[in-house]
């Protein structure tokens, strides 16, 4: 297969984008349409993987200190603090450097990074709903604990997670790039945007074809999740209140 | 444009033109396709006091409004005559309304804590008025404003001006709003239902200051629910309807000759010692369980106490409660009712003495050992929406308490919701969507789901008009007959614990002062304070404010309750 492969695409190294190639091809003649379409595979499974994360943990650990007794409560509540007051690529880079490069290191960093955002969201909701009419009505039923943290406090402390998670999830996205640029993601020949920026580097005075569109599919994808996040937001809290 | 304004100041004046103030013939409110006024036409003279009467939804509300040019967006109002102040309303723009309003017409507002700007003190807040239509010179502003509470009613204006709203009291903010609603001494006060959220004894000092505002020479427009309040002050009544006038006429006359059906049920639906064993609905005989000791008392507390802090909320407080009877406990907001409640709960801890339920402990036991017994007993509270899961549907929220097969559950919910008198589709719909009877009803329904031995009513009715409040009450006479349960209703309205309870705790600073029987409690009461309260309740028919206790030698509201 190889063999047959390689005498074609050396004619198409660097080609500028044209019809045989949209968006030009790269520095080892491959079509960068092609790759920035299967890079949002990897890209994009990152932010996601990464927020299911983030969220997941960041609910639990949010409603476990906001139930908690209040010596516990503090000790989450304020390294929680501590971990937010690190920007997330700066905490994210710091994990991947204990933990080293790969994919899944890349989404466990990203996820650790974001959970404060969650945790402390969630936490406050903990308190306001734990201390509702509905909450003390259930006790009055003679509903134990664990029914009532799971039948009425989790799912009304779930109600800001969409918004927050839809956003998140571009930041995640933004930061999964970041890192695989750094060359901390999945490792070349995979083509993820970050990393594909990264190679393009090179080429940029002769190929600006390269970095361009990997960019863009960045931007786009961020600034997409970002609006719609904000139109959610802005739709919630015009009903809730 | 001068001339315009000449003619507005002209007629400000209190003492201008001897016409009405506000003449308005068949006004018309609509928003939308939804008419809310259909054809009012009222007519307030200087120095008379009007009231309009009716329940949520009859278009009261959106009436005064209407008078002041505040209508609102969306609406659509029209008129074959409206004169305010001598001019023609048709044709007023907003810049018109602007003037007209704090100069010539006051208004007064039920919530004051909402009316109030939170971030600025209600010195300033009072002093805003006076800039605005420049009714003293700056220099005097400050003056003024401590005359303009003194007026109202406030004791030490000095400490008051310089304090906000969140830390005054409920009468004290009213006093606030009625001192800023008189700051550019205008010809008319309208006041919606200016003493709703107060307690008795401090709706009576408001009452007794409209009352000498009136004396004064200003005219007042009330707008309430409750007859018995308007009926003190009121010249003329006129009653609303689903945004019609049904009965219009001489306070006296609409209060002890009622010629429209409505007039009378509204009358009828008061609760008071006299309606007692009958419905207020109909009037028909109701059937009461004769309280019974047998098997012992169903609830009993003994020296019950609970402090925050200094403050002792509940202070050695005893009492039983015996199968099917009925104890009353009336106080003013503050005096430790929902506390007791709350321990009678078991919902909080005592710090010393102890609640026993069917002879058992209760309140020592812990929380696991509760649950079994839990189910008998049951609390319904003033806010049923606040004890609803805002997830869940009607069906969903009944069903909670019962543990039944899911099979059986749909059944038994539309079952409870019948007795109730709910119909079925409610179960599926959201108590958002339920007015705020219906609302109590589906928390009643989930109450007696587990056949409660024991049902504590805290303030049940108190958010209600007094029409959906007397089938509340009505629904739970019928209910407490039928099942035998027994009940702790907690209300700060006298008129409706003399109608359901049988006998009556009066609590004041966390402590009984009196107990006994109803009838001999709130006929012959013994102790001050219980006198004070009894005689503060307004009355049918109309009595004059001048009877009315609250003078400033009394002990004054005090802040940051």
């Amino acid at each position: 297969m190889r063999r047959l492969i390689l005498p074609i695409v050396f004619l198409a190294v660097l080609a500028p984008p044209g019809g045989e190639h949209w968006f030009g091809s790269d520095h080892l003649g491959r079509d960068v349409l092609a790759r920035v379409v299967y890079g949002a595979r990897h890209s994009i499974s990152i932010g996601v993987a990464a927020t299911v994360f983030a969220v997941t943990s960041g609910v639990l650990l949010g409603l476990a200190a906001g139930l908690s007794p209040k010596w516990l409560d503090e000790a989450l509540a304020r390294s929680f603090d501590v971990l937010s007051t690190l920007p997330e690529l700066l905490l994210a880079l710091l994990i991947v450097a204990i933990t080293g490069p790969g994919t899944g290191n890349v989404i466990f960093a990203i996820a650790v990074a974001q959970v404060p955002n969650y945790a402390r969201v969630i936490r406050a909701q903990t308190f306001v709903v734990r201390r509702s009419g509905y909450v003390e009505q259930a006790v009055t039923f003679g509903r134990s604990r664990l029914a009532i943290t799971v039948g009425h406090v989790l799912p009304n402390v779930l109600g800001p997670i969409p918004v927050l998670a839809t956003i998140g999830l571009g930041q995640a996205v933004i930061a999964g790039s970041g890192l695989s640029f750094l060359g901390m993601g999945p490792q070349p020949p995979a083509a993820e945007w970050g990393a594909m920026l990264s190679e393009a580097r090179n080429y940029l005075r002769v190929a600006w074809w390269e970095a361009l569109f990997p960019g863009l599919a960045i931007t786009l994808t961020v600034v997409c999740l970002t609006v719609v996040g904000r139109r959610l937001q802005q739709r919630f809290e015009g009903r809730t209140s | 444009m001068t001339t315009t304004h000449d003619a507005v100041s002209a007629a400000a004046a209190p003492s201008g033109s001897a016409g009405p103030l506000i003449d308005v013939r068949d006004l018309r409110v609509s928003f939308g396709e939804h008419e809310v006024v259909r054809g009012l036409s009222l007519a307030i003279a200087p120095g008379e006091c009007v009231a309009v009467v009716g329940e949520s939804g009859s278009g009261k509300s959106v009436t005064a409004r209407t008078l002041l040019g505040l209508t609102g967006p969306g609406s659509t109002v029209e008129a074959a005559a409206f004169t305010v102040a001598g001019r023609d309303a048709l044709r007023f723009g907003p810049h018109d309304w602007r003037r007209l309003r704090g100069r010539f017409a006051g208004l007064v507002l039920q919530d004051a804590l909402v009316s109030l700007d939170p971030l600025r003190t209600v010195g300033s807040e009072i002093a805003e008025v006076l800039a605005v239509h420049d009714v003293v010179p700056r220099a005097r502003r400050a003056e003024r404003v401590l005359e303009l509470l003194e007026a109202a009613g406030v004791p030490e204006p000095e400490l008051r001006a310089e304090q906000r709203p969140h830390e005054l009291s409920g009468g004290l903010r009213q006093r606030v709003l009625i001192a800023s609603a008189i700051a550019a001494d205008p010809a008319l006060i309208i006041a919606d239902e200016p003493t709703t959220a107060l307690d008795v004894t401090v709706q009576a000092q408001i009452l007794r200051l409209l009352a000498g505002q009136k004396a004064a020479g200003t005219a007042l427009l009330l707008i309430s629910h409750d007859l018995a309040v308007v009926g003190s002050i009121a010249d003329r009544i006129l009653v609303m309807h689903d945004g019609r006038v049904v009965e219009e006429g001489p306070a006296r006359d609409v209060l002890t000759r009622p010629r429209h059906d409505y007039t009378h049920a509204l009358l009828a639906a008061v609760p008071s010692a006299a309606s007692r064993g009958t419905r207020l609905t109909d009037g028909r005989p109701l059937a009461r369980p004769a309280p019974t000791a047998e098997g012992g008392p169903v609830l009993a507390a003994t020296g019950l106490t609970r402090t925050y802090g200094a403050r002792r909320a509940v202070d050695d407080v005893s009492f039983t409660l015996r199968k099917g009877e009925t104890l009353g406990i009336v106080g003013e907001s503050g005096s430790g009712k929902t506390t007791l409640a709350r321990l009678c709960m078991a919902l909080l801890e005592p710090d010393e003495g102890g609640v026993t339920l069917l002879g058992r402990p209760w309140s020592e036991l812990r929380e696991r050992e509760r649950r079994p017994l839990r189910p008998r007993i049951q609390v319904i509270t003033q806010n049923p929406l606040d004890s609803f899961d805002p997830r869940h549907k009607v069906g969903r929220l009944v069903a909670e308490p019962l543990r039944l097969p899911k099979a059986e559950r749909r059944a038994r919910v539309l079952d409870l919701l019948a007795r109730v008198g709910l119909p079925q589709d409610v179960a599926d719909r959201h108590p958002r969507e339920l007015s705020g009877g219906q609302r109590q009803r589906v928390a009643i329904a989930r109450a007696l789901g587990t056949r409660p031995d024991v049902l504590l009513c805290d303030e049940p009715v108190s958010a209600l008009d007094v029409s959906i409040q007397a089938q509340v009450l009505d629904l739970l006479a019928e209910l407490q007959a039928e099942y035998g349960t027994a009940m702790v209703f907690i209300s700060h309205d006298l008129g409706v614990v003399q109608h359901v309870a049988d006998r009556v705790l009066v609590m004041k600073d966390g402590q009984v002062v009196e107990e006994g029987e109803v009838a001999e409690v709130f006929l012959r009461p013994r102790h001050p304070y219980t006198h004070e309260l009894v005689a503060a309740v307004p009355r049918l028919p109309a009595e004059r404010v001048a009877d009315l206790p609250g003078s400033s030698t009394e002990p004054q509201v005090s802040a940051g309750t």
